[in-house]
């Protein structure tokens, strides 16, 4: 089996999911291969870290921090909605500002009599032809 | 009282009935929402809801599945709403941070930091890289991943949960540890 192959292969080598063949050829890999070492080591401790943060036993004011809460009438949702509502005003305000702007600035371009609307082709080889360029070029 | 006979009791409105309930499902609502969430008081308010949920939701409970696996059920939606609301929120807080200003409590982390031995803080980035990594999974690779890794539970029951086949189940398991170990070799090659 290849390095990259071994690589991804890892993290079910860890968890003891693999044929047996398999995982003999990944620990011959691993007795001269350093980086998948590390990477191993790295896996097992990140995955081990999992576990670490867990209730192991029951809380005995739950129940009555639960029947409290239940006791409590719900919030109306008008509460949880301002801050979207307030943002969607603020967007839509900001849309129809930047509109207006806009509509502003195309007037001004359609009062322009059409002089800068027109193209103008520019040639610069007609005005001075490259030749005489390179006789005055020093 | 059995399962069966317990939900009955809980739709009659016996109080005692429900006590028992939660004193049966809380260890297992608090852990299944702190593997979602990362943090005790939010997994705690999130596991009232959960109980809350049970309680108005009883009449719902058939008894075509264990008890445990519809309130896994309960608890892994509510786990999802909280997470997608959370991510809502901490958006327009961003929004609003940069319109008004951040009000950031940058001491929160110091005062964390202070006094822990320099082992306690390698191990909270580590984990908090590897739960960023775990929720960067696509969603059901993410549920079922939670499932059989942190709650300890078989493919059979996570296909119950989840509704899907046993065989799904472990594609999804597969998938998702593939991601995963993709997702940590990239922090390890950047030495986060």
């Amino acid at each position: 089996m290849k390095h990259r192959a071994i690589k991804e292969k890892l993290m079910f080598y860890m968890e003891d999911s693999l044929l047996a063949k398999e995982k003999q050829e990944i620990a011959e890999h691993l007795s001269h291969c350093d980086e998948c070492q590390q990477l191993l080591e790295s896996l097992r401790k990140d995955l081990a870290l999992l576990n670490f943060e867990k209730y192991t036993e029951n809380d005995p004011y739950f129940y009555t921090r639960l029947k409290a809460r239940m006791e409590v009438p719900a919030q109306p949702a008008s509460r949880r909605l301002w801050q979207p509502a307030l943002f969607g005003a603020l967007l839509l305000l900001a849309i129809s500002l930047g509109t207006v702007v806009g509509k502003q600035f195309s007037v001004e371009q359609g009062s322009d009599d059409g002089l800068t609307s027109e193209l103008v082709p520019f040639d610069g080889l007609q005005e001075e032809p490259i030749e005489q360029f390179l006789l005055t070029f020093e | 009282m059995n399962e069966l006979a317990l939900i009955r009791a809980i739709q009659n409105g016996d109080e005692q009935a429900f006590k028992q309930l939660v004193d049966r499902y809380q260890l297992l609502v608090r852990n299944t929402c702190l593997n979602f969430v990362h943090d005790k008081h939010d997994a705690e308010d999130l596991a009232q809801e959960v109980f809350i949920e049970v309680f108005r939701s009883a009449s719902k409970f058939r008894g075509e599945s264990k008890l445990s696996t519809w309130i896994y059920r309960i608890t892994v939606n509510k786990s999802l709403n909280f997470q997608r609301d959370n991510k809502r929120r901490s958006f327009f807080q961003s929004i609003g941070d940069a319109l008004f200003g951040s009000e950031k409590m940058l001491g929160v982390s110091t005062v964390s930091a202070e006094g822990q031995p320099e082992q306690d803080l390698e191990n909270k980035e580590r984990k908090e890289q590897i739960y960023r990594a775990i929720e960067e999974l696509p969603e059901r690779q993410k549920i079922a991943f939670r499932l059989s890794k942190l709650d300890d539970l078989s493919y059979q029951e996570i296909a119950e949960i989840m509704q899907l086949s046993l065989s799904s189940v472990e594609s999804l398991i597969h998938r998702a540890k593939l991601n995963l170990q993709k997702k940590l070799y990239q922090c390890y090659k950047k030495g986060i």
